[in-house]
């Protein structure tokens, strides 16, 4: 009894201590950081707003083409005409991609003057937060609360029986459990089955946006050097959805590599005047970020050597001829903007995250290196390369634009700028067998 | 000493402690009622899943014990992705039966069994499309036109190539 006691008491103290603390963590961390992300996030936003307003006239009449299409096909569908409303639908979103947030956000002024109070505070809390999510976000959130509007609540969504004839079980598990189900996907990253078990129903849709499940998403994924604090701190941005924050925060992808295909034309010497010979030059960078910070890069220059047979060679322990080891940052835009030292020229480029690569030294031939006394030359050469961070076209963070590449002497610490002549930019492959990568 | 079991059908299952014990539920329900021979019921679970569901207990019987909400445990049962043979084999059943599995697991709290049978319906989902998914569950796809263009538009960061 005694010793049951004197247990109560012990984690009652803790509890207390672990209560305290997290309070103090929250108003500690809340408010400094939350001022200067956001000022940072409305300077983006000004800039954005300029380029579109250049588009815009250009873009005008395209524009309320598919507003119209968009239109129309809302009006088809509600008379029942699917298979017209289908297509036109999709006339619209290929003339102009978020022409849904569009439509919506016409139609939303529209409530607005209807003056119902309470939409009227969502209505403005929405156009607050509407700058920081233009900023980061092209794919936001913010539409799916749009379509998730027009579900009944979770508890009237039940999965629907297709076929009489079919057995029908799903309906039998509970959320907590199909949400079970889901988390098994967190561990190798695999938010694409997620997001396709997402879109089988309108129940899957609700069910697949479970905070738990995308907080272990992000917990997984955003930890340094992805991200040098508390995931947390970031969600304000996001309207605490941590769906909303894996989607659109910057990550550099470790769940596979990054490879640019290079490619250039050089003259070849003839022994006879009236022949021309040309070579067609094909190389391969090939850059693996790891989670500890440390990133592998190659250059094959052997054409012969296919992606799937270089793949297996982009590790520490049997890696490839050639392959150079450094360290890997991520640079987020805020960070950039108070950087004095960004040129003017630079800094269209420079916009968005940025990946620095730096210290990439020859690893040397990793059987001969360890086995062998003769230590190498010692180098006189590093590395160092700023990349752009971009999403493109479909995907997320899977494209890595060189702006930077240069030689730095390891003496002197003398940088010299490489030419680019050549370079392309790096795509991602994503590799089944690294997982999600953090292993 | 064995311990009696009682279906919501009404059968009796007579099995070993360390069999039983396997589930939590029954583990604590033993812990408070002490040495007895009162038989236990067990109303959410029929007999047909009881006999699979022992099964599995009866084969893991010599396992450690997870050692409760620990996150370290929970970390490490999130990592491992892969079902043994064994299991493998077990829950190689029609749907209703896994799914039928799945609650019992959920509700005689028996935590590696919930998750070799969840593990086994995500790996039904992995790699398939919406359509094929709606297949494998005989859901109807209740989207309206609009929705699912929307939807798929609103999915597609995940999609990579």
């Amino acid at each position: 009894m005694e010793h049951e006691t004197e247990e109560l008491r012990r984690f009652r103290e803790q509890w207390k201590q672990e209560v305290e603390s997290r309070l103090e963590h929250d108003s500690s961390t809340a408010q400094a950081p939350s001022t200067t992300r956001a000022t940072s996030a409305v300077a983006v936003t000004n800039t954005a707003e300029k380029g579109a307003s250049q588009r815009s006239n250009h873009a005008g009449t395209r524009f309320s083409a598919a507003l119209d299409l968009y239109t129309q096909a809302v009006k088809l569908e509600a008379d029942g005409n699917l298979d017209a409303a289908t297509a036109l639908y999709r006339k619209a979103f290929r003339i102009q991609e978020d022409i849904d947030k569009i439509y919506y956000r016409s139609n939303m002024s529209t409530d607005l003057r209807m003056g119902d109070l309470s939409r009227d505070i969502d209505a403005l809390s929405l156009a607050q937060r509407a700058p920081v999510v233009k900023a980061v976000a092209k794919a936001s959130s913010r539409t799916i609360q749009h379509i998730l509007a027009a579900f009944p609540p979770l508890e009237q969504l039940v999965f629907e029986r297709d076929e009489e004839i079919q057995p029908f079980y799903i309906n039998r598990l509970p959320d907590e459990l199909l949400i079970h189900v889901l988390r098994c996907f967190v561990h190798a990253a695999d938010t694409r089955s997620v997001e396709r078990f997402g879109a089988v129903s309108r129940k899957a849709r609700v069910v697949t946006l479970d905070l738990s499940l995308w907080r272990d998403f992000v917990d997984l994924i955003y930890v340094p050097p992805q991200l040098n604090h508390p995931p947390e701190i970031l969600l304000p941005f996001f309207q605490f959805d941590y769906r909303n924050m894996y989607i659109n925060q910057p990550r550099v992808r470790l769940d596979g590599v990054y490879i640019a295909a290079c490619h250039y034309v050089r003259k070849g010497h003839s022994e006879n005047a009236w022949v021309n010979i040309t070579h067609l030059i094909t190389y391969y960078r090939y850059l693996r970020f790891l989670p500890n910070g440390i990133v592998l890069s190659l250059l094959s220059s052997d054409a012969t050597a296919t992606p799937q047979q270089i793949i297996p060679h982009l590790k520490l322990d049997s890696p490839a001829k050639g392959m150079q080891v450094g360290q890997w940052s991520l640079e987020l835009p805020s960070d950039e903007s108070e950087k004095p030292g960004v040129k003017d020229d630079e800094e269209s480029e420079e916009r968005g995250p940025v990946v620095i690569v730096d210290g990439l030294l020859d690893m040397g031939t990793g059987a001969s290196s360890s086995t062998t006394s003769t230590t190498p030359a010692t180098p006189k050469y590093s590395f160092r390369m700023r990349l752009g961070l971009r999403s493109k076209p479909t995907g997320r963070w899977n494209k890595l634009d060189i702006l930077r590449y240069e030689s730095i002497h390891l003496s002197t610490d003398e940088a010299v700028p490489l030419p680019l002549k050549h370079e392309r930019p790096y795509w991602f492959s994503k590799v089944r067998s690294y997982g999600s990568g953090m292993g | 000493m064995p311990v009696l079991l009682v279906t919501s059908d009404n059968e009796q299952f007579r099995v070993e402690k360390v069999v039983a014990q396997r589930s939590v539920l029954i583990k604590n329900m033993l812990e408070d009622v002490g040495e007895s021979d009162q038989p236990i019921p067990l109303p959410n679970v029929t007999a047909p899943v009881l006999k699979k569901v022992l099964e599995y207990c009866d084969h893991h019987q010599t396992d450690p014990l997870p050692t409760g909400d620990e996150p370290s445990a929970d970390e490490s049962r999130k990592r491992t992705t892969d079902i043994s043979e064994w299991d493998q084999k077990f829950i190689t059943v029609d749907q209703e039966m896994l799914f039928e599995i799945i609650l019992a697991a959920n509700y005689l709290d028996i935590k590696p069994l919930l998750d070799v049978g969840c593990k086994t319906v995500a790996n039904m989902i992995k790699g398939k499309s919406p359509e094929e998914i709606r297949k494998l569950f005989n859901i109807v796809n209740d989207f309206t036109p609009e929705e699912e263009a929307q939807i798929k538009k609103e999915n597609e960061w995940a999609e990579d190539r």
